[in-house]
This record gives C-alpha cells, sequence and structure tokens, in this order.
C-alpha cells in the first residue's frame, strides 16, 4: 500500500515538495536582486528568503570597491558577504582576492552585485598613480554604481596617525576638492569640484557613497554630503547640491571628534571612527536632512583596539528591540540595561542579534565585571519610544 | 558477462515496487547506500522508499557513470579520464531534457541518498532555470500556488521594486549587439 500512495505523491512532486533545506541550497546561488524578487512568488519562498536574508542584513547589502592609499585594488567587498553570498557561491569574495594580484591594477574591473558580471572599467586617463577613494552604493536603492576619485595627492594614512595637524594644515589651503567620478550609467568619468568646508581635510576614505549620495568630512566638527545626480535626487538624499555649493545638512559634534578618522556606511548609517578605533560615531542618513542623529561613544574602548568597525543598530520587530551588532570581539558581553540603569539581563556578542525577550538573566555572579557604558545618550529622546530607552552596556 | 558475476550486487527496490540489480561499486557512490553495505545491514533487498523507478533508473546512470571515471582514472593515460570542460559538458547532457518535476525527483533522490556530485549538478539545472525569472515564471514553470492575496502580493512587489527594474546598463550593451 505505501508505494501505491507514495507514487501518486511523487507524480505531482514539484518545487514546492522540496524541503526548505534543498530550496535554500538554490536560492543560495541565486543573485541577491533575483531574490528579492522571488519574494512574491508565494508566501513559502517569502518566508524562506526572509529568514536567510533578514530585511537588517539585505539592507546592508551595500558593497564598494576598496582602494589602498597607494592607489592599489583592493577589490569587492560585498558589505555582509557571510550572510547574502554563502559559502557555495561567494564569488565575490574570490573575485577580491584575485584582484590583490599585483599585476592586476593596469586595468580595473567591478564586480556588479545586482548582476554578478565583472565590469570592465575604461582606461585610467591619468596612469596607474591617481587616488581612487571609494566606490560604494547599495543594490538596494540604485542599480547603478560610481567610482570617486581625488585628483589630489592624498597623504598616506599612517603618516597621519603621526603627524595629523601638519597634514590638516597642508590640506586648509586647498579651495576645492577636484574630483572625478566614474557613473556606471553612462561609462565616463566626469570631474566635479566640490566645495571644502573651512578647515578641509582631504584623506583616503574622507569622501564616500552611501545610497548615491556623497559625504565628505570637511571639518572636525562638520560632515557635509553631496548629491551628483538626478537619479539619486529622487531618494531625498540630497544634503547638498554640488552645482550650488552650499552646505545644507551640518552636523554639530562634541569635543572627542579627532577629524582624522574615517566615514563609512553601512546600511544606511553613516558612520566615523577614528584613526585609532577609539571613538566611533553614527548618523541614521535618513534622518540627515532633519539633523536628527545618534551618536556612540567608545571612549574606553582601548582594550579593543584594532577592531575599528563597531556598531548597533537597533530596530523594534514585533514589539521586540531588536540590536544587531558588527565587527564584535569575543571577549565581551552586551549588557541591558533599563533607564534607571537596572540591569535587565546580558547576552553574548557572539550572536549578532539581541532580543530583550531573549536576555540571559543577570545574577550576582557577575558582579566583577566592569561596566563601559556604551550606549549612553539618544540626542533626540522625543523621537524614541519606550521600548528603546534600553542603554546597552559593554562588558569586559 | 563473467567478469560481472564475479563482482558483488546489490538489490534495490524503489518506491513502485520495481527492483534494480547494480553493482556494489555502482551503489556505494551513494553515501547512504554505502554506510548501509558497510555495516552489512543490506543483505536482502533495499528499499528506497521516496524514489520512483524512472528517477532511480537516472540515479544508476549517474553512478555507473561516476564508477566508471573512477576505475579509469586510476589507470594513467586513460582517454577517458575528463577534463573540467568535458566534465560540465557531461553534466550539462545528463541533465538535459529534464522537466521541472523531474528535477525535483532527483533532487529529492539525491539528497536521501546522499550524492553530492548529482545534487550539486540538479541544483545548478535549478538554479539555471531559474535565473532571470519573474514570478509569474516561476510559479508556471513549478506549478507553485500563488498563496498570497493581490493586495499582499502587491505590497511585497513595491517594497522590492528595485529588483523588478531592468538594469539599464544591461539592457544598453544587449540593444548594441
Amino acid at each position: 500500500m505505501a508505494p501505491r500512495r507514495r507514487k501518486s505523491k511523487a507524480a505531482t512532486t514539484e518545487i514546492s515538495a522540496l524541503d526548505s533545506y534543498l530550496l535554500m541550497l538554490i536560492l543560495l546561488r541565486l543573485p541577491v536582486k533575483l531574490l528579492h524578487r522571488l519574494k512574491c512568488v508565494s508566501k513559502r519562498w517569502n518566508i524562506l528568503i526572509t529568514s536567510a536574508f533578514p530585511p537588517q542584513r539585505l539592507g546592508t547589502n551595500s558593497g564598494f570597491l576598496g582602494f589602498d592609499h597607494r592607489g592599489g585594488f583592493g577589490g569587492y567587498f560585498p558589505r555582509s558577504h557571510d550572510q547574502l553570498l554563502l559559502p557555495p557561491r561567494s564569488a565575490s569574495l574570490e573575485h577580491a582576492v584575485r584582484f590583490q594580484d599585483p599585476d592586476f591594477p593596469k586595468r580595473l574591473t567591478s564586480l556588479r552585485p545586482t548582476t554578478r558580471p565583472l565590469v570592465p572599467m575604461p582606461e585610467d586617463p591619468h596612469g596607474t598613480n591617481s587616488n581612487f577613494i571609494a566606490l560604494e552604493f547599495d543594490p538596494t536603492m540604485s542599480l547603478r554604481y560610481k567610482i570617486i576619485r581625488s585628483l589630489h595627492t592624498c597623504c598616506n594614512p599612517s603618516e597621519r596617525v603621526v603627524a595629523s595637524t601638519q597634514v590638516q594644515q597642508q590640506l586648509v589651503r586647498m579651495p576645492f576638492l577636484e574630483l572625478e567620478i566614474f557613473s556606471s550609467e553612462t561609462q565616463k568619468w566626469v570631474r566635479k569640484n566640490v566645495l571644502h568646508g573651512p578647515h578641509g581635510t582631504c584623506l583616503p576614505g574622507h569622501v564616500l557613497l552611501l545610497n548615491g549620495s556623497m559625504y565628505k568630512l570637511v571639518h572636525p566638527n562638520y560632515v557635509v554630503g553631496f548629491a551628483f545626480d538626478d537619479d539619486d535626487r529622487r531618494r531625498n538624499l540630497v544634503p547638498l547640491d554640488v552645482n550650488k555649493q552650499t552646505s545644507v545638512s551640518v552636523l554639530p559634534v562634541d569635543d572627542n571628534f579627532s577629524g582624522t578618522g574615517c566615514l563609512s556606511t553601512w546600511g544606511g548609517w553613516l558612520h566615523y571612527t577614528s584613526c585609532d578605533g577609539v571613538l566611533v560615531k553614527i548618523w541614521r542618513v535618513s534622518d540627515f536632512g532633519n539633523s536628527a542623529w545618534e551618536v556612540i561613544h567608545v571612549n574606553s574602548m582601548a582594550i579593543m583596539r584594532g577592531i575599528v568597525c563597531r556598531d548597533i543598530t537597533r530596530t523594534v520587530i514585533g514589539g521586540d528591540v531588536v540590536f544587531s551588532l558588527a565587527g564584535y570581539s569575543p571577549d565581551f558581553k552586551l549588557l541591558f540595561l533599563d533607564k534607571e540603569g537596572r540591569v535587565m539581563g546580558y547576552d553574548y556578542p557572539t550572536r549578532t542579534m539581541h532580543k530583550l525577550s531573549n536576555l540571559m538573566p543577570w545574577t550576582r555572579e557577575h558582579k566583577g565585571y566592569k561596566l563601559q557604558p556604551f550606549w549612553p545618550s539618544l540626542f533626540n529622546p522625543r523621537k524614541i519610544p519606550e521600548a528603546l530607552a534600553y542603554t546597552p552596556y559593554v562588558i569586559y | 558477462m563473467s567478469e560481472s558475476t564475479e563482482k558483488k550486487m546489490v538489490r534495490l527496490r524503489s518506491s513502485d515496487g520495481e527492483v534494480f540489480e547494480v553493482e556494489e561499486s555502482v551503489a556505494k557512490v551513494a553515501k547512504t547506500l554505502q554506510d548501509m553495505l558497510e555495516e552489512d545491514c543490506a543483505d536482502a533487498v533495499i528499499p528506497i522508499t521516496c524514489v520512483r523507478a524512472p528517477i532511480l533508473t537516472k540515479v544508476i546512470d549517474y553512478c555507473k557513470d561516476q564508477v566508471m571515471i573512477s576505475s579509469s582514472s586510476s589507470t594513467t593515460n586513460n582517454p577517458n579520464e575528463r577534463t573540467e570542460q568535458e566534465r560540465k559538458a557531461w553534466g550539462q547532457k545528463f541533465m538535459e531534457g529534464v522537466d521541472s518535476s523531474t528535477l525535483c525527483e532527483l533532487l529529492v533522490a539525491s539528497n536521501f541518498l546522499n550524492i553530492e556530485g548529482l545534487l550539486n549538478l540538479g541544483v545548478d539545472k535549478m538554479v539555471s532555470m531559474i535565473q532571470g525569472k519573474y514570478p509569474q515564471e516561476i510559479r508556471d514553470m513549478f506549478n507553485v500556488v500563488n498563496d498570497f492575496t493581490p493586495e499582499e502580493e502587491e505590497e511585497i512587489r513595491n517594497q522590492n521594486a528595485w529588483a523588478f527594474e531592468r538594469d539599464p546598463y544591461y539592457k544598453k550593451r544587449s540593444s548594441s549587439k
């Protein structure tokens, strides 16, 4: 009897009969863009895709092309390749490795995360000696990538640490920042002059693209954004109009802001990391125009020096506050306190997602830990719902 | 003939009752069967309950080929030995003409029998079938029932609108050809 029943069932075997493991095997090999599209197929597909690639992660799918300070090509690094391009086909990472070949930089090639083929870039009109800065884009926001490079000589980041003031003085004299922007749409390099701030520091990594807008650190107390493309203007991320060369958004920061670190982006957030990795600041770029921002002080992170990028984002999912953590070190725990400073519990940073409901209970045996404030203040408390008023602490 | 009788034979029964007799070496390509044979718990017919006869035939074809390759590659300078390219071409040929439902059954079978190579072939084929498709095409191809209400589907579509956009660069290149 059993085989007969099997047969009639098997006769209608279709993709929906595959168990989730098999379906995941297939989905993991598909490009990210297609996966987004396939969410519409059915509820099961939607659940599978969103569970494997949670929206927080998908949102951070901004890959970037890295160039080191000597103009060497670092390759394409997907921001969260561990999530998006799981081991079977981490094609982008392979390419990144291949590009580190010393013979490679003669001709640049970029990898497009949406379609995966490698697109050769045009010949470099300035030889191999020009200073590339960054390529950064989020394929969820725009299909087109842009590469910008500075036509000025940039200084070596290692010198910068030693003689940062000297370097700044040297760079102050530059009234304009000369950039060339390569758009994947037009396939051409376009020269742009961008107004510097009053105390301009133009260092590699200081200019970056996020969702089609360009951000540049121009003053220890300001972050200025630029937008330079009509296509991106519809995304409402236009802190500054390059043609008018006026600053729109100015973010005041406190005294600890050294002005010699680098800006980076992560999932719609703009980060500032000081050169020694001691201080991290995070701006929420979607609120950029409203001058709302969040700042994270990590003043006492000396122990964790070397781990430059650490960031916590939090979202509310179903009434739960979910903290996600990136660039964490294995030797600390996240401790959550409520508004009055009472310990709510702790969680291990080995998990990237922290739900308040899943926290470990806090007991006496933990009292030996030294508490370090990790997220002491939010600048606009009125905007933050009650559920968000927990403060994560780091324990060493 | 005399050669095959020397070898130990294994009998496999598909879900619809058909019995296949294969050499032990062929059966051992499947890791699940290998484990069973090594533990000597497969004296009689091995029932493979989730695989139908036509699928099992295909699986056995694959296993036989694997055995042929491995036995021939042990002797040096063998003309049967395949390069990477030939292997790819062979895999494509093997999967040629396989429709989506057979493919799904093949995947289930190779997963059950733990044949990594066949599973990879199947997944590759499936990926090539899905590549570049739109949701409706997927539903048609695999008979997936759309259990979204039109509003729900519209919402998900709007959330992921960027994924439905045509790639302008891609279009430009293909039209210029």
